[in-house]
């Protein structure tokens, strides 16, 4: 479990988040990452989330130099690294832990704007995805203005391998029958998501490195 | 051993008429039609047979495109299982309340079931899981007494051996069917030594084709098999018709000769196609046995065909007693052909005929051989004859034991032998034009009850008058291409729409499906092999207890 948190929330509903994040920061989730959001301690309450999208918005003056052929390469360097306007990320809701344990239900109120989010690590990854009969993935499929495929590809393709790291390499294909017993009935909506799938190793029983 | 058979797919819908309906979770190719099956739920066994088997899938597209071609290889597996579906059609026939639930022990196993098997009335609810029918299955669904069980064949599956109940088989009529080379012979053979052997009850087997008697040379493994006579001994007599007629170079136990006297009018009025006789014989007929009694047949025989004024003219005759002379004398022409028969004859010193009703009665079995006589005339006219004999013994014998039975001192106060009458190329006897003619239709229609049954062996049963095929108890049946003989064997019968296919398909050889009365439920089986092993095992159970009996059944049948 990672202790520092990357950034912050700026605005929430039951269903996901967006958060605010510097963009120095050196561990940034990438796309489809799991995210823990703390909301309190007693009793424990955290919720789990996908990053879903990553937004790096401009702030008026990145235009100016973007259109400038004589700026300096510290000038450039000093816009891109130290600039004021936060990268903003997107975060779909997919359960939460309490004192009872893991749920993959929306959480039971959303998190406060400025409450900290926190990257989870492999074994938490694991944890919380082969737990509940892959119920998590509703939220997933269900997401809107969202390319679905893609965040589950990204998403499986961490879990995956954390799984295997794990101990639980039949995680993948399980999912995969999951993922097919919930959307044979659309055909061309399971075909995008299983080609977007594709390139992943649900083969291999091996722990990825 | 605890009994936990392997669940091949569990019920998805259905309804008493359609049958049930399950999803296969198996391959597809690990089921077959007519497979025995069992679907299971709380205490109640539902037993069916698999009639049909489909492919299926939630999208037709995921069943159209080569899912392999573009996905990797695990996961359009996954795909495959999980879109693409194989369904059984089952039809349900029995239900038998098995008392409990939890799997059953050695002992249980060992111990009977107090209830028995109940045609279908209810079904079994969504998600009930369905399995293959273990040998105990079979055992619960084919228990027959022991001293009637016969091991017929095996389920075509797991070969757990079926037995035919030969009792319930001989007590209304049967038939054995299936088209040329589909072992029928083989079969009738088995099943024939099973009721000789069984000692319950005479068969008198009218033998077209000398096959049955003295053996013959399988025509697929060119080894000589043998014959019933070969393996009864005195059990069974050969009659051979004719006088001084052999069989393959054996010496028949008695020759078959008929009196004139024994030839009646009907008996000739029955041949009216084969000899092909006039409108008018009819009349002619009954001039001639008014004016000459039980004798008109010999007297006519006798008269001369030409010659008005001859007193022993036909001409003559026919003035004298108003009857039409060209009919008379077409009449005389026609039937030279009888006139000339050499197995017909004046007098005989001991009658023949009364030979074989008395063997007959005497619990023996008899094989009528036609030898040389081969024309469907001669199998009308001898089989018809005799027949119309025996029928009358045992309708008399039958009448005096309903009238005595009560007096069981009184020498009429037996009860007559069962008779099966075993009938080869049964359509020209039984065919819509003769039926009513002659004594075989009487039989299969009300003999029952006179203890005279009939087993028609036939290839062409759509040829066989629907009023008898009706009539039949259990029909077995081979390999059948015509649609046809397919429906007048299924005639009659419930479920005959969903057994229909599955005896289309039937293996040419050696497979059989077993409907009717005979048998607790329909069933396909792989037919046992009539060789030597099979006579080695079946002669073997007469020097074995009941108890023996079952258990040899069981296990010498495996060894196959």
């Amino acid at each position: 479990m990672n202790s520092q948190a990357f950034g912050r929330i700026l605005s929430a509903d039951i269903h996901e988040c967006f958060a605010a994040c510097r963009i120095s920061e050196p561990d940034l989730p990438p796309f489809g990452s799991l995210v823990r959001i703390p909301i309190r301690e007693t009793p424990r309450l955290e919720v789990y989330g996908l990053v879903s999208d990553i937004r790096i918005e401009e702030d008026g003056f990145l235009r100016q130099i973007a259109s400038n052929e004589n700026v300096s390469e510290e000038v450039m360097q000093d816009a891109r690294v130290n600039r004021n306007v936060p990268i903003v990320m997107r975060i779909l809701f997919t359960g939460s832990i309490s004192d009872d344990g893991i749920s993959h239900m929306v959480p039971p109120h959303p998190p406060l704007t400025l409450n900290a989010i926190y990257r989870c690590g492999e074994e938490e990854i694991a944890t919380f995805s082969s737990c509940g009969g892959y119920g998590y993935l509703r939220h997933i499929l269900d997401a809107r203005d969202i390319s679905i495929p893609e965040l589950l590809a990204a998403h499986v393709a961490q879990a995956l391998i954390a799984n295997k790291n794990c101990g639980n390499p039949e995680w993948g294909k399980n999912l995969l029958a999951e993922l097919i017993q919930q959307k044979r009935a659309q055909k061309d909506e399971l075909l995008r998501m299983l080609n977007a799938l594709k390139s992943l190793d649900f083969e291999s029983t091996a722990e990825a490195k | 051993m605890n009994t936990t058979p392997e669940t091949i797919g569990y019920v998805i819908g259905g309804s008493l008429k359609e049958g049930l309906f399950a999803r296969l979770t198996v391959p597809s190719d690990q089921v077959q039609e007519g497979a025995f099956v069992v679907v299971e739920h709380n205490n109640v066994n539902y037993y069916g047979l698999v009639v049909d088997i489909r492919l299926t899938a939630s999208d037709p597209q995921f069943a159209q495109e080569m899912n392999e071609n573009r996905l990797p290889q695990a996961m359009a597996g996954i795909l495959n299982q999980h879109t693409l579906f194989t369904e059984l059609e089952i039809m349900p026939v029995l239900m038998q309340n098995i008392g409990s639930g939890e799997t059953l022990t050695d002992e249980q196993e060992s111990k009977p079931v107090n209830t028995h098997p109940l045609p279908v009335k209810m079904l079994p609810p969504h998600h009930s899981f369905v399995r293959q029918a273990t040998s105990f299955d079979v055992k619960e669904v084919f228990n027959t007494r022991e001293e009637d069980a016969f091991v017929i064949g095996s389920t075509r599956e797991q070969g757990h051996p079926i037995h035919l109940d030969l009792a319930k088989l001989t007590k209304r009529s049967s038939g054995i069917f299936g088209a040329t080379g589909t072992g029928k012979s083989y079969l009738t053979r088995m099943i024939l030594a099973g009721i000789i052997n069984n000692n319950k009850s005479a068969v008198l087997l009218f033998d077209m084709h000398d096959e049955y008697a003295f053996g013959d040379t399988s025509s697929d493994t060119g080894k000589s098999v043998p014959g019933l006579k070969n393996k009864f001994g005195q059990r069974v007599k050969v009659c051979a018709l004719g006088s001084s007629t052999t069989i393959q170079g054996n010496q028949p136990d008695f020759n078959l000769v008929f009196e004139y006297s024994d030839i009646t009018t009907a008996d000739i009025e029955m041949l009216m196609r084969e000899l092909n006789l006039r409108e008018t014989t009819p009349t002619t007929l009954a001039a001639l046995e008014n004016s000459f009694k039980q004798n008109w047949f010999e007297t006519f025989k006798n008269m001369n065909e030409f010659g008005d004024d001859d007193e022993r003219s036909v001409a003559y005759w026919a003035k004298n007693t108003g009857v039409n002379q060209m009919a008379a004398e077409g009449l005389h022409q026609k039937l030279k052909k009888l006139f000339q028969k050499d197995y017909l004859v004046s007098r005989t010193a001991k009658n023949p005929v009364n030979e074989i009703i008395d063997a007959l009665k005497n619990k023996r079995s008899v094989i009528l051989s036609f030898a040389k006589y081969e024309t469907d005339l001669d199998y009308l006219m001898v089989t018809n004859l005799l027949t119309r004999k025996i029928r009358q013994e045992w309708e008399q014998m039958t009448t005096n034991y309903n009238r005595n039975k009560s007096n069981p001192g009184s020498k009429d106060a037996v009860e007559p032998v069962p008779l099966v009458i075993a009938l080869e190329e049964a359509h020209k006897l039984l065919n819509r034009e003769m039926a009513d003619q002659t004594a075989f239709s009487i039989i299969a229609r009300e003999m029952r009850k006179y203890y005279v049954t009939l087993l028609i062996i036939d290839q062409r049963p759509s040829k066989i008058y629907d009023e008898v095929m009706s009539q039949l108890g259990t029909r077995i049946c081979g390999w059948l291409g015509d649609e046809n003989d397919i429906s007048a064997v299924l005639s009659g019968l419930s479920g005959r729409d969903s057994l229909r296919g599955m005896l289309a398909r039937l293996q040419p050889t050696e497979e059989v499906l077993m409907v009717g009365f005979g048998v607790p439920m329909p069933i396909p089986i792989r037919s046992r092999r009539y060789d030597e092993k099979f006579w080695k095992e079946l002669l073997k159970q007469n020097s074995l207890t009941e108890v023996e009996k079952r258990k040899s059944n069981d296990i010498l049948f495996r060894l196959d």
